[in-house]
């Protein structure tokens, strides 16, 4: 967002005066960074695509009542990441009946050569390896940049048990990744 | 390595995420285009859309009189000696269905979501009973213990306090479970 861009509450008040534009740019402000969060979280493209669809429905049609006192991206987030966790518990239901693993062609290793996907790759294969708290702290604060007042608000959870995770989550996936990076 | 450059590395690699598909975005317009406009709804009702607008001590205030009054009820009304939350039986038939009552006067909306439904907010909504604040849904459960939950409009997960709760999940929530006993032959 530049200087001259309108931000995230004038948006929001011209949308509740009608404005069907100033959602489109919410949405555009917002939607690469809640698809990367939706993706690395559920490790599945059509999920993350599910997730990031419902979260904008949600967000249009509780507009009206969102509360100014927290930010609209702190909003957005904790709508998010609800619904990633109900995406989750879902698959985990699907997955077990189903047998197999939906996931696996987006987490198929890359062609050599291909170091960026690698790269991409080796970071997905060691976020699914972790537990989904520990991975969805971790994204927060390290992916999304978010301040752990702000995750802990969105979540539910405690800035000292949020801290946790993340050096929980550091701590697993440090090894992998480094053998990964070393190569 | 060092942390900061593993941190480096590991932050540059999530921001490359491999993009979704162009479609999605044009899905989620079309979708956008068909719903009716939000609109600001008056600030004295905004808290029954997002009860945690409401400052800790309105609410615990408020918490207060609703259970006061839900005693008053049970004590003054003649044959109304039922508690104002019922719990779901525990135990039940096979062959009967299990009745999910939940009190919330102020939702919009109430689904019942479980292990039963594939945790889904769209397969069971809840019906309120009579135009008040009751919410029922009936499900016919095979024998066994399931483990469930409410979604009050849309968002808020919501437990039972009266009926057993399993140990936490993946996400640290605990659910409530009910038991369905195996259907006696007579």
């Amino acid at each position: 967002m530049t200087a001259s861009e309108p931000g995230d509450a004038a948006l929001v008040a011209r949308v509740l005066e009608e404005d069907a534009e100033a959602f489109r740019a919410l949405v555009d402000r917002y939607y690469a960074a809640c698809a990367r969060y939706a993706s690395r979280m559920l490790g599945h493209r059509q999920d993350a695509e599910d997730a990031l669809q419902e979260t904008f429905i949600r967000v249009h049609r509780g507009l009206g009542a969102y509360d100014e006192r927290q930010t609209f991206r702190a909003w957005l987030y904790r709508i998010l990441v609800n619904e990633c966790r109900s995406l989750a518990r879902r698959r985990v239901r699907r997955d077990r009946w189903l047998l197999h693993d939906a996931g696996a062609a987006e987490r198929r290793p890359a062609p050599s050569g291909e170091r960026d996907a690698d790269l991409r790759d080796a970071l997905q294969r060691a976020l699914d390896d972790i537990e989904p708290l520990l991975r969805e702290a971790f994204l927060l604060k390290y992916g999304e940049g978010l301040e752990y007042a702000e995750i802990a608000a969105l979540t539910g959870t405690s800035v000292s048990a949020l801290k946790m995770r993340v050096k929980r989550a550091r701590d697993a996936m440090r090894p992998g990744l480094e053998a990964r990076l070393e190569e | 390595m060092k942390e900061g450059r593993l941190a480096a590395r590991v932050a540059a690699a999530y921001r490359r995420a491999a993009p979704l598909d162009p479609g999605a975005r044009r899905r989620l317009d079309s979708e956008l285009n068909r719903m009716p406009r939000p609109r600001r709804r008056r600030r004295a009702f905004r808290w029954f859309g997002d009860p945690w607008s409401l400052s800790p001590a309105i609410g615990l205030a408020g918490l207060a009189a609703l259970l006061l009054l839900g005693v008053a009820i049970g004590r003054l009304v003649p044959g109304s000696h039922e508690p104002a939350r019922l719990a779901p039986p525990l135990v039940g038939e096979a062959t009967h269905p299990v009745e999910f009552v939940l009190v919330a006067p102020r939702a919009s909306h109430v689904a019942l979501v479980g292990d039963f439904n594939g945790w889904d907010p769209r397969a069971t909504p809840m019906a309120r009973r009579g135009g008040g604040g009751t919410w029922t849904a009936r499900v016919t459960l095979p024998p066994g213990r399931h483990v469930y939950s409410y979604i009050v409009d849309g968002a808020e997960w919501v437990s039972d306090p009266l009926v057993p709760l399993a140990p936490a999940n993946e996400f640290g929530v605990r659910n409530s479970v009910v038991l369905v006993a195996e259907a006696r032959s007579s």
